[in-house]
């Protein structure tokens, strides 16, 4: 039920997305105007460099802003970040594909199926704890749960897809 | 179930008890662990290892490129490499110092030395790092030295962590191992709890089986016993539903079984007038348990069949309590067979009765068909004797006449034994001198014996001379008897007559001994019997029906005696009867009135106009000729009819009145002229019958009738029946002929019963008494009817007490007056009393005197 709920989410969400996509530019990005800290690639409509989109922080930013209060494994104490939705990014690239691969910037590499009910709470934050974190700080992007608010994002695979220093996405069939 | 069974179940609810609660223990005990194992492996799957551990050994991977960054920056300048790389390690450190999934791990003394360690190594690396580009690239050939220097710690820290982590994984996998063992453990408890249970269910499931096959056995014995007793057996449920219903119902009742189960009883077998008090009866035991059957025993009834036929029946109900209602179980008899035989019984009992009955009245009726008959001859050669005959006839005449008087005499032995056989003989006692009673029966006997050349003597000097108290009459007709039947027997010999008083008792014994022929020892028990006669030559010569000793027998019984007789053939009998006579005076004071033996012919003092209603021609004939010869005139009738209109015509002084006639008998005759207004209204009236038994002559006399003659008629009795009245006729003027003032013997008997003392008390309470009394009637009797109907009757009866006779009469016609409704004529003959009482008082007073002065 829960299942076919979201089947049915994501087929509007689709629907959405394509009569927005017929209304706008497909350059519609705007460039980067300071450091890149995002690259996305693969099956997007909406790009600025070549195939691909570029971000930088303040792009990120404007996609959207929402916040989790959580613990997690790798720190400690509650934790505050703030961030963009998975699902608002793809939005923005105009994804079309099922599966996302992300990269750290060590080449660490995760696959996030799109059909995982996860996927939808997964935040790319920007800030820890009111400050924008630092590659040393496991910045300047990071692949964030609701790790307390579910045993659902208690899961070794979403632990794995828990990653950090975040800096590039491909969107897969 | 058996008192056992209940005992034993609380015990098996018990085991079951326990077991219930093993059973829940194991389901809670895997439950619980089973949470156990989901949560240990949802631990398994949330567990964070992988990752931490992936992180620890990219802690290395790290840390080499790093090292291969600043080496390669050294070849090519890229310092941006460095940085970043520097940045990684630096995070992948922190990450270590600050993430709680290596809190644990930082409790490890040589991890968290090592990781201070490297901490430090990088903290130290920073201000270079974040230093300006010429001092970095510099200070990279520094930088690698001291990058290289923390390589073992690294390595070390990777190490530790992995093997910690590996720990920490067995530690988890071990204790998952340990619950899942327990589950094993505890399943394999419920399994066998189970098991248990299993075989405790089957032993229930035995024992059930074994109660099962004892109720089987006991219901099945039952069974039998109910299809195959004689009786029927119905039980019904509290609804009056038939449950069960054996062969012996189906065999009484006539339903079949099929037919009777489930369906109400009291439709079936209950007869319709019971239904309705069945169906009240069984709603009041329902409703409080009273009950006028149930548990009663056996009950007497009528019960239906299908062909609707009735029959009795017996039954009884007990009340049987089953599981979940109540049960009524009846047991039922036909008792239709039995009650027949009963019948039957009682019918043969009723025809044997009625045989008896007839034969008595057959006998009683004969004997007076034959006497009436008899009378006629035996008068007419009373007459014919006294008509001019030669020797030749008159002899002939005598021996016609003899047996005729026998053949009289054997008809009154028959009466009597009819008579006493129906106990229609009152007992009347009076006194009486008994020397003079056997002096009598002797005197009768005397010619009797002398024609037998036997003496005939008398010894009564042991009992003296007594006045005795007793039934004269009846005494009579056994010495009597027993005398003449001696005397049968006894040729040139003596009999004797001997009586004496039995000590001090009161019981006086006659004795009649003989030097006869005797009687053999075997026959001397059945010479009492009817009809027996031992000899038939003697029984010829003399006659007899040999009723003579019955009659005495049956005598003396109803006196309170006993008879007996003892024998030696060849030397004679001795008859012997005792009886209880109370001696009242020892001497013969008084002049008891002996009827004169060879009786003079009393002449009568005047002509009488005499009626004769009598429907019988000779009768008419024997005592028209009688009364004739005596001087009186006769006017004949011939049923009560004629003679009451005869009586209506003109005055007669005397009426002869025949008893049993055609159309009119002597009774409703007597009725009709006394309550008549003819001219013989006063008459006096004197009834011929042959039936004298004392009740008839009662009735007789309750219908106004004044004397009694009974038959056979001879012209002494005639006479002497005529001649009571007719000293009164010509002393009074008055044309009513009227009885005696006092029966003199009751009178004397009453006061010699009493004593002097108490006789005149009493005497005197009853004159004074009546005196009032008479008073009272004639002056101011009550005004109520039946008050004063019952002080007269109250008076009829001491007046009775005293013998008075007149008086008596009076009262007790005035009695019947009032009573038969004609009050009127009851208060205007209350004056004739004072004259009666009169003379009645002079009467009694005199014979008292003469008891005082006695």
């Amino acid at each position: 039920m829960e299942q076919s709920f979201l089947k049915l989410g994501k087929i509007v969400a689709t629907i959405c997305f394509a009569s927005f996509s017929t209304t706008s530019h497909a350059a519609d990005l705007a460039q980067p105007k300071s450091e890149i800290i995002l690259t996305v690639s693969g099956g997007i409509a909406s790009t600025n460099a070549n195939d691909t989109a570029v971000f930088d922080l303040d792009m990120i930013k404007e996609l959207g802003m929402t916040s989790i209060e959580t613990t997690t494994i790798w720190t400690e104490g509650v934790q505050s970040f703030v961030g963009v939705p998975l699902t608002a990014l793809l939005e923005a690239v105009e994804a079309e594909g099922t599966v996302i691969k992300a990269t750290a910037v060590n080449d660490y590499a995760i696959e996030i199926p799109l059909d995982d009910p996860t996927s939808t709470a997964a935040l790319i934050a920007y800030e820890n704890n009111g400050s924008v974190m630092t590659l040393r700080d496991k910045g300047p992007l990071w692949i964030v749960y609701p790790y307390d608010e579910a045993p659902q994002f208690q899961t070794e695979v979403v632990y794995s897809r828990s990653i950090w220093q975040l800096d590039r996405i491909e969107i897969t069939e | 179930m058996t008192a056992q069974g209940n005992k034993q179940q609380p015990l098996r609810w018990a085991r079951f008890g326990i077991l219930g609660v093993v059973l829940l223990v194991c389901f809670g005990a895997i439950a619980i662990l089973g949470f156990e194992v989901n949560r240990k492996i949802k631990e398994q799957a949330t567990a964070s290892s992988d990752n931490v551990q992936w992180v620890l050994s990219q802690l290395e991977v790290e840390y080499l490129s790093f090292h291969a960054a600043i080496t390669e920056a050294q070849l090519d300048g890229d310092l941006g490499d460095v940085r970043r790389r520097f940045d990684i390690l630096y995070s992948r450190v922190a990450t270590f110092r600050t993430g709680q999934a290596y809190e644990t791990l930082r409790g490890e003394l040589s991890f968290a030395n090592l990781l201070a360690g490297l901490n430090a190594a990088v903290n130290d690396m920073i201000p270079l790092i974040d230093g300006p580009d010429e001092e970095l690239r510099a200070q990279l050939p520094e930088l690698s030295k001291q990058v290289e220097i923390v390589g073992t710690a690294v390595r070390q820290i990777a190490l530790i962590g992995i093997d910690y982590f590996a720990g920490v994984s067995d530690r988890s996998r071990s204790e998952v191992w340990l619950t899942l063992m327990r589950v094993a453990a505890l399943t394999m408890a419920l399994v066998m709890a189970l098991v248990i249970l299993a075989i405790v269910l089957f032993q229930l499931y035995r024992v059930a089986q074994r109660n099962a096959e004892v109720t089987r056995t006991t219901s099945a014995r039952l069974e039998a016993m109910v299809s195959s007793t004689l009786d029927a057996v119905i039980v019904i449920d509290e609804a009056g539903l038939i449950v069960e219903y054996n062969g012996a119902a189906e065999y009484i009742f006539g339903y079949s079984r099929t037919e009777a189960i489930g369906s109400p009883m009291v439709d079936m077998i209950i007869p319709l007038k019971y239904r309705k008090a069945h169906l009240e009866g069984m709603k009041r035991h329902l409703r409080d348990g009273s009950t006028h059957v149930v548990g009663r025993g056996r009950i007497q009834m009528e019960a239906l069949r299908k062909n609707g036929e009735l029959f009795p029946c017996e039954f009884s109900i007990a009340r049987a309590p089953a599981s979940n209602r109540i049960l009524f179980v009846s047991f039922l008899r036909d008792n239709s067979a039995q009650v027949a035989a009963e019948q039957e019984l009682l019918k043969a009992r009723d025809e044997a009765l009625a045989g008896e009955r007839t034969k008595a009245e057959f006998m009683a009726v004969m004997s007076h068909e034959m006497r009436t008959p008899l009378n006629g001859m035996l008068g007419t050669m009373e007459l014919l004797a006294e008509t001019e005959l030669n020797p030749r006839q008159r002899d002939y005449l005598r021996i016609i006449e003899t047996s005729g008087r026998l053949l009289l005499h054997h008809v009154n032995d028959v009466l009597d034994i009819a008579r006493l056989d129906a106990g229609r003989t009152g007992s009347e006692k009076r006194p009486f001198n008994l020397s003079v009673l056997v002096s009598e029966v002797a005197d009768g006997q005397r010619s009797l014996a002398h024609a037998n050349h036997t003496e005939l003597e008398i010894d009564l000097e042991a009992l003296g001379n007594p006045t005795v108290l007793g039934d004269q009459q009846r005494l009579r007709q056994v010495p009597l008897n027993l005398v003449s039947n001696a005397i049968k027997f006894t040729r040139d010999g003596v009999v004797r007559i001997e009586a004496e008083k039995l000590g001090d008792s009161d019981v006086v014994e006659f004795r009649i001994i003989d030097s006869g022929i005797g009687i053999n020892e075997e026959d001397l028990d059945r010479i009492f019997d009817d009809f027996v006669t031992l000899d038939t030559t003697y029984a010829r010569e003399y006659g007899g029906t040999g009723l003579g000793l019955g009659i005495a027998k049956r005598l003396i019984e109803s006196l309170d005696g006993a008879i007996g007789a003892e024998s030696e053939p060849g030397d004679g009998s001795l008859f012997w009867f005792r009886l209880p006579l109370p001696i009242l005076s020892k001497g013969a004071a008084e002049t008891v009135e002996v009827e004169a033996k060879p009786a003079p012919r009393p002449k009568p003092e005047q002509s009488l106009d005499i009626l004769v209603v009598e429907d019988n021609q000779i009768n008419q004939l024997v005592v028209e000729e009688m009364l004739r010869k005596e001087g009186h005139s006769v006017t004949l009738t011939n049923d009560g009819q004629e003679g009451v209109a005869a009586a209506n015509l003109r005055h007669y002084d005397v009426i002869l009145m025949d008893i049993s006639m055609p159309r009119m008998d002597g009774v409703a005759a007597t009725l009709a002229i006394r309550n008549g207004d003819g001219r013989c209204r006063d008459t006096r009236i004197v009834a011929l019958t042959a039936n004298a038994v004392p009740e008839d002559i009662e009735r007789f006399k309750d219908s106004g009738m004044n004397d009694v003659l009974v038959k056979p008629i001879s012209r002494a009795k005639l006479a002497k029946a005529l001649s009571i009245k007719s000293p009164e006729i010509i002393a009074s003027a008055a044309p009513r002929a009227l009885p005696a003032l006092l029966d003199t013997e009751a009178v004397r008997g009453l006061l010699s019963d009493l004593g002097a003392e108490r006789s005149s008390k009493l005497l005197n309470a009853f004159l004074a008494e009546t005196d009032s009394l008479v008073d009272q009637f004639t002056t101011s009797p009550d005004n109520d009817d039946n008050i004063l109907i019952g002080d007269i009757h109250k008076l009829a009866g001491s007046a009775s007490l005293f013998g008075t006779l007149q008086f008596s009469d009076l009262l007790r016609e005035l009695e019947v007056l009032g009573k038969s409704g004609r009050a009127d004529e009851m208060r205007a003959k209350l004056s004739d009393l004072p004259q009666c009482w009169s003379m009645t008082r002079n009467a009694l007073e005199e014979i008292a005197s003469e008891n005082v002065s006695q």
